[in-house]
């Protein structure tokens, strides 16, 4: 089963994470739901197909009052994202997805309506929060071409959806990065394949960089922290990324 | 395009109304917690009281005793809750699948047949998770009541905490000030128990 743990609480201001799912069908991906709370709303990230919809549900469930959550963040459009929606929405009719505006006709095939969908401008922006605002950052082409990344001032946290995940075998399979070195093997392969333009992984390390982050948390895999986020940042920034068809020459291959 | 039907709503109420349980019982273990160190807190008033404190001092070591095995009871009930939280999503996640196959077959006669057959199973499947539903309902509701027979005596010892503060000399103020706290967050937790329980009985019926 998944379960609810906290990585930040200051008064009604909380970060937890939906995370580690060692019954799941070998067949799909580990996810990690982020839920963010403040005052008497809360916020999902990047919910998680519909296959594991009752398992994040309950572990939701176990600790936190699900119908606080107003707002679904997807940070782009991909099944194990978001393809949960209509379950989420039988639950609550009322809720909100932010979402790139150019998957704004792909994402009602996952359910919802016109009224479901919040389309985010390219440039980003803010979301309000039950009185405090989350900061829309702009990850085009990491690797989706409409992809966002949410940043919370107040807890240090950035929300970095695929970028910084790793596959790690279940033995290595931690909620924080301890070994940074042997961590970021798990993450190459992947990363190198899914960035497919190395400008693109330019822009964003700028933007971390300057930013006050704490935690970086990715949507599969171990999250960052402390000095392991510009550590991430770095080994990001150098490395090589490019056309999917690079990726997949059979030295690359070997290489990952 | 989103599809609302009265199937979409029946699910949504199911899973609301496991939601609800489960904060009920969420409330009650706090509270539970706070009976606990309120009854702790009369053992040390009542040592205070010396000898005239006596009686207060056997009542509320009772009711810690209770508030320790109603804690007990609440950690069985979360475990349920949180199954049956499982169950419900489950079946509301099958229960779609079948939706949208009945729309096909709805508009599908060429493949009619193939389409009964999984409807079939899909239905056999939601009849299980359905059983399955409601044995937890059943548990849960032979659980609740017997934690309210646990707030019952809670109750009962609470009112004879506060008789014998009465008899609790110098110190009687302050016991009186705690036996009222117990009875008033024992009297919480009966509350809270009872509408889990009436919400059980409403989702049987």
């Amino acid at each position: 089963m998944k379960k609810l743990e906290t990585l930040f609480s200051e008064g009604t201001h909380q970060w937890q994470v939906i995370a580690r799912d060692p019954e799941r069908a070998s067949a799909l991906i580990d996810t990690n739901e982020y839920l963010i709370a403040h005052g008497n709303e809360a916020m999902l990230t990047d919910p998680g197909g519909l296959e594991i919809f009752p398992v994040v549900f309950s572990a939701l469930a176990a600790g936190f009052d699900p119908r606080r959550v107003k707002w679904i963040f997807a940070s782009h459009q991909d099944p194990d994202v978001i393809s949960s929606l209509s379950l989420w929405l039988e639950f609550n009719p009322a809720l909100r997805c932010y979402a790139s505006r150019i998957w704004g006709s792909f994402l009602p095939h996952y359910g919802g309506d016109e009224t479901t969908f919040i389309g985010l401008p390219d440039e980003g922006g803010k979301l309000p929060l039950g009185g405090i605002e989350l900061d829309v950052v702009p990850a085009h082409y990491l690797h989706s071409s409409g992809n966002f990344h949410l940043y919370d001032a107040k807890a240090r946290i950035l929300f970095s959806g695929d970028v910084g995940a790793a596959l790690p075998p279940p033995e290595e399979d931690e909620l924080f990065v301890t070994d940074f070195d042997r961590h970021i093997r798990h993450a190459e392969g992947f990363h190198r394949r899914f960035m497919g333009s190395k400008a693109a992984v330019l822009d964003w390390c700028e933007r971390a960089a300057v930013m006050d982050i704490d935690m970086l948390c990715p949507q599969h895999g171990s999250i960052y922290q402390g000095a392991d986020v510009m550590r991430f940042i770095n080994w990001f920034a150098e490395l090589e990324v490019g056309s999917g068809l690079w990726a997949t020459l059979p030295e690359m291959k070997k290489a990952a | 395009m989103g599809h609302k039907n009265n199937g979409t709503a029946v699910r949504s109420a199911d899973l609301h109304a496991i939601v609800r349980i489960g904060e009920g019982i969420r409330g009650v273990v706090d509270t539970a917690r706070e009976v606990n160190l309120a009854a702790l807190n009369a053992m040390l008033s009542s040592r205070r009281g010396g000898d005239n404190a006596v009686g207060f001092r056997v009542a509320s070591a009772e009711l810690r005793g209770i508030s320790t095995r109603l804690m007990e009871a609440m950690q069985g009930l979360t475990l349920l809750v949180s199954s049956m939280v499982n169950e419900v999503a489950q079946r509301q996640r099958k229960q779609r699948n079948q939706d949208y196959f009945r729309r096909v077959q709805d508009s599908q006669d060429r493949v009619g047949g193939r389409l009964s057959e999984i409807l079939g199973k899909q239905e056999e499947e939601v009849d299980r998770l359905g059983m399955l539903l409601g044995q937890s309902r059943r548990d849960l509701h032979m659980k609740a009541s017997r934690a309210l027979r646990l707030c019952d005596q809670g109750l009962t010892l609470s009112r004879s905490a506060l008789i014998e503060a009465a008899y609790g000399g110098e110190s009687a103020p302050a016991l009186k000030q705690v036996a009222e706290q117990l009875a008033q967050s024992i009297h919480s937790v009966a509350e809270t128990l009872g509408g889990v329980r009436a919400e059980l009985e409403e989702a049987r019926t």
